[in-house]
């Protein structure tokens, strides 16, 4: 039948001009080398390898002079495996790093910098309660985080991630943070 | 003579498909493992070695944090990501939900139903559950359709993931969302693999050529288009024994299945200001023949076209409490037209003529705060207005008028509030409601109310009851013809009240257990009946109640193994306690997607069981089990990823209930099929 006869056309040029648009596309491949906008968690995790740069713990919170720091994540963990990655194979001091997870605040256990997941919302003044005078650099995402007890909280401007800091809370938990990382934070009481 | 002989493919066709298919994976496999040595990806610079002011201007792609509050939710909230869609190869949205616990879908050859918790009444173009795209409604105002297949104004390729929440959801979106609310998130300019050709070739001669551009720009200006064109003749030969006798061929339909859409997309953001706007177009030529029209000759078919453009505008208002406010902007245009070969002046074949057109605006704008740490609300008004609603049926040569829409047009003003607050470290409570005021019957209110109890955010505990309801659209309400249907603008929405218990838990890291037991009663159920003046009329009549309980474990490991496994026990019944069609006791879903190589072959097979459902004319469609396989290969060489799937592997005969129009007591699905897909990034 006509229709059929039409439609048999339409197939071939269909495919046709689909090949031709990957032949011409393929050919037209010059995006190598063109940055693409990074993924929101890696940048979270750079900033908290840079954290462990630019803080100091007293020492006590090290058994010895080969032992890691400990980043710990509490709740929900949105990195997935990017923090380990990030992490790997690097050394802050001498010193390399872990990441522990933590299901519920009960769980949580020795380490020295704690990101608090947006998941514990609700139970904020518990988690930071638990690690109050434990030395431990208190690290999360929810909104005004650094405002509502923590130390620092990350920031999204338009899509760059920024974050600010609360200095009286960390030098109270006996946190030494280098100017360097003042310098590009945002100080909040 | 034409061939008596049931076929269920193009007998000819197999074994080249099968040799096709051996040098493929044989490619596919020298390929993957020889070209180790060329990098996957574009280098991603080590984030590490940048220094602090460098990482403050790094822009980044937000991670979607609604993915990792799923416990956190007043509902239960299943994902499908693009991963999901590509490991398993669904072609369409209606193949996505069978990842979806107790959902189950059937095709009578015009129109993909879904089913959900027991409830699929055979015709309902799925008027019960409410399809979004990117939060735009896409059920129409005259006939509540949501298209699930190729239908649906989206390609599948389009889809960033599917966001599905089984229960009613009218407490915040209005009308349809009775059983499920299907939210469906396109790619944006920010997403990753944006940027790519597919190309499709499958069993019938289905092809398809698909391609998107997406780029985030230095200014923040986010944009990504797609378009596609679709092109299938459908099963050859489908038989149906209702037909088989020498007039009508031996009840094959041959060659007459065929599909075509084309659909394109394109979505921009700048700085909180959003623009989308989507067009898509389908014809299915129809192989059944409904309505008692003529079997077996080509010519009767049916055409569906969907359109919407919207602007919307997001700020923070108060970014001390959280404060963002929204509004919307939106028009919609949906045209259907069916042509139908019908027997009734023969020898000559009349033609009826279906074409429906309606188009509508509507604007909303939506607050939403944080009042203190422990209690944030939603509240937000919307305004809905029709512009154009027209119906027209009539037999072609010569003209004759059979039905039209009477004079119709529509106005709906809705009002929501939703409250969250938070009763101790571990309760939660979240309460709403919506008035939908509409100017064809009035109003609707749908109250909820959900309690959360999470001793930890490994677990929680959800009490969920609702209320929803469906507006009687204009099909129902103003259709009128002297020979088939008149209207009844005295009809009520159909209302339905669910209560649900839910255990939410998550097991390790990386696997989620969800077990759930709910009721529902749904009432005044839109039904069409028989009036004494020989036409038929929608009444509210009916109801049906259902309950049920579903336990589902998903997996995601870290290594690439992503799995899932449900069961539902399902019990619905009518108001006389007998049990309804289409209505499974029981369904089983189950898939796994295994790494071969990990980020680069994935193995997936996955299966659907589905017990033994009533037919309309009381006869039984026997339970059916089907599996399916897709081997996907991503970068076999650069920027090159080819995956191969195999529909309905064990090549089951399996059948779906069949609507009242059909002579046919059950629809036969399609049998073992084939799809090879390339996609070629750029």
């Amino acid at each position: 039948m006509v229709f059929k006869g039409i439609f048999m056309n339409r197939r071939v040029c269909s495919l046709i001009v689909a090949v031709a648009i990957c032949a011409v596309l393929g050919l037209a491949d010059n995006c190598h080398g063109k940055s693409r906008p990074a993924a929101e968690y890696q940048v979270k995790a750079a900033y908290i390898y840079n954290f462990a740069k630019f803080v100091e713990w007293p020492s006590k919170v090290f058994s010895n002079a080969n032992s890691p720091i400990i980043i710990g994540v509490l709740g929900d963990d949105p990195f997935g495996d990017t923090l380990e990655q990030t992490i790997k194979d690097k050394t802050v001091n001498g010193r390399r790093l872990q990441v522990r997870r933590f299901d519920k605040t009960s769980d949580v256990g020795v380490c020295h910098m704690l990101f608090v997941s947006s998941s514990e919302k609700m139970r904020l003044s518990k988690a930071l309660d638990r690690v109050k005078d434990s030395n431990v650099l208190t690290i999360g995402e929810m909104g005004g985080f650094a405002r509502q007890g923590g130390m620092i909280g990350f920031t999204m401007e338009g899509n760059k991630v920024g974050f600010e800091i609360n200095l009286e809370r960390a030098k109270k938990a006996g946190l030494n943070v280098s100017s360097q990382l003042l310098k590009v934070a945002k100080v909040v009481r | 003579m034409k061939t008596q002989r049931y076929h269920s493919y193009n007998g000819h066709c197999f074994g080249a498909w099968a040799v096709a298919c051996c040098i493929l994976l044989a490619t596919m496999a020298a390929c993957v493992w020889a070209d180790d040595a060329v990098p996957s990806q574009d280098a991603q610079p080590s984030l590490t070695e940048l220094g602090l002011e460098e990482l403050m201007n790094i822009e980044v792609i937000s991670a979607s944090k609604k993915l990792q509050k799923l416990s956190e939710t007043p509902a239960v909230v299943f994902v499908i990501t693009r991963d999901d869609i590509r490991r398993h190869g669904y072609r369409t949205l209606a193949e996505a939900m069978r990842q979806v616990i107790g959902m189950y879908v059937g095709s009578d050859r015009i129109f993909n139903y879904l089913g959900v918790r027991g409830l699929a009444r055979p015709g309902d173009v799925n008027t019960r559950i409410l399809l979004l795209l990117d939060g735009h409604r896409i059920n129409n105002a005259i006939f509540d359709t949501a298209m699930l297949g190729e239908d649906l104004s989206l390609d599948i390729e389009s889809i960033e993931r599917i966001e599905v929440v089984k229960g009613p959801g009218s407490a915040l979106w209005g009308t349809n969302a009775l059983m499920a609310v299907i939210n469906v998130i396109t790619q944006k300019g920010s997403g990753t693999d944006t940027r790519r050709t597919v190309v499709e070739h499958g069993t019938h001669a289905r092809r398809k050529a698909f391609v998107e551009y997406g780029s985030v720009y230095d200014s923040g200006l986010e944009v990504c288009g797609s378009f596609s064109s679709l092109d299938s003749n459908g099963q050859g030969h489908i038989y149906f024994p209702e037909f088989d006798n020498p007039a009508t061929n031996y009840g094959v339909a041959e060659g007459i299945d065929d599909e075509r859409a084309t659909r394109g997309y394109v979505s921009a953001s700048y700085k909180g200001l959003t623009f989308l706007f989507n067009r898509g177009k389908q014809k299915k030529v129809i192989p059944t023949a409904p309505y008692g029209g003529v079997f077996n000759v080509d010519g009767t078919f049916q055409t569906e076209e969907r359109g919407f453009a919207e602007l919307s505008y997001e700020r923070d208002v108060l970014r001390s409490h959280s404060g963002k406010l929204l509004f919307r902007l939106y028009q919609d245009e949906h045209e259907y037209n069916g042509n139908y070969l019908l027997d009734i002046a023969a020898p000559t074949l009349a033609t009826f003529n279906g074409a429906t057109t309606s188009k509508w605006w509507g604007s909303e704008l939506r607050y939403s705060q944080d009042i203190s740490a422990r209690l944030s609300v939603i509240c937000g008004i919307e305004y809905q207005k029709s512009t154009e609603l027209c119906a027209l049926a009539y037999l072609a040569d010569p003209y004759y008028r059979l039905a039209q829409l009477l004079d119709s047009s529509f106005e709906l003003r809705s009002y929501y509030l939703q409250a969250d607050a938070a009763l101790s470290d571990s309760i939660r409570l979240v309460a709403g409601t919506r008035l939908d005021d509409y100017s064809t019957f009035g109003k609707a209110w749908s109250p909820r109310v959900a309690l959360i109890y999470s001793p930890s955010s490994s677990t929680a505990l959800k009490l969920l009851y609702g209320e929803a309801f469906r507006a009687p659209n204009e099909y129902e309400r103003n259709y009128c013809s002297d020979f088939f249907q008149t209207g009844n603008t005295d009809l009520r929405p159909e209302e339905m009240a669910t209560t649900e218990l839910v255990w939410e838990q998550k097991v390790g890291r990386d696997s989620r257990l969800v077990t759930s037991m709910f009721h529902y009663r749904l009432n005044d159920l839109i039904t069409q009946v028989m009036t004494p003046g020989g036409v038929v009329r929608f009444e509210n009549v009916g109801g049906v109640a259902s309950d049920g309980v579903g336990i589902q474990i998903e997996s995601r490991l870290a290594n690439g193994l992503t799995g899932y496994f449900g069961l539902t026990g399902l019990h619905a019944r009518d108001a006389n306690g007998q049990p309804i069609s289409n209505s499974p006791r029981l369904v089983l879903n189950g898939g796994i997607s295994i790494p071969l190589m990990p980020g680069k072959v994935y193995l997936t097979p996955d299966v659907q069981y589905i017990s033994r459902r009533k037919t309309l004319s009381g006869g039984n469609v026997h339970s059916w089990a089907v599996a399916n396989l897709t081997i996907e290969a991503r970068d076999v060489s650069r920027d090159l990823d080819m995956s191969f799937s195999i529909y309905n592997l064990l090549d089951e005969e399996v059948f779906v209930p069949a609507r009242a129009d059909n002579v046919q007591d059950q629809i036969p699905q399609d049998r073992r099929t084939f799809r090879l897909q390339l996609t070629r990034r750029f």
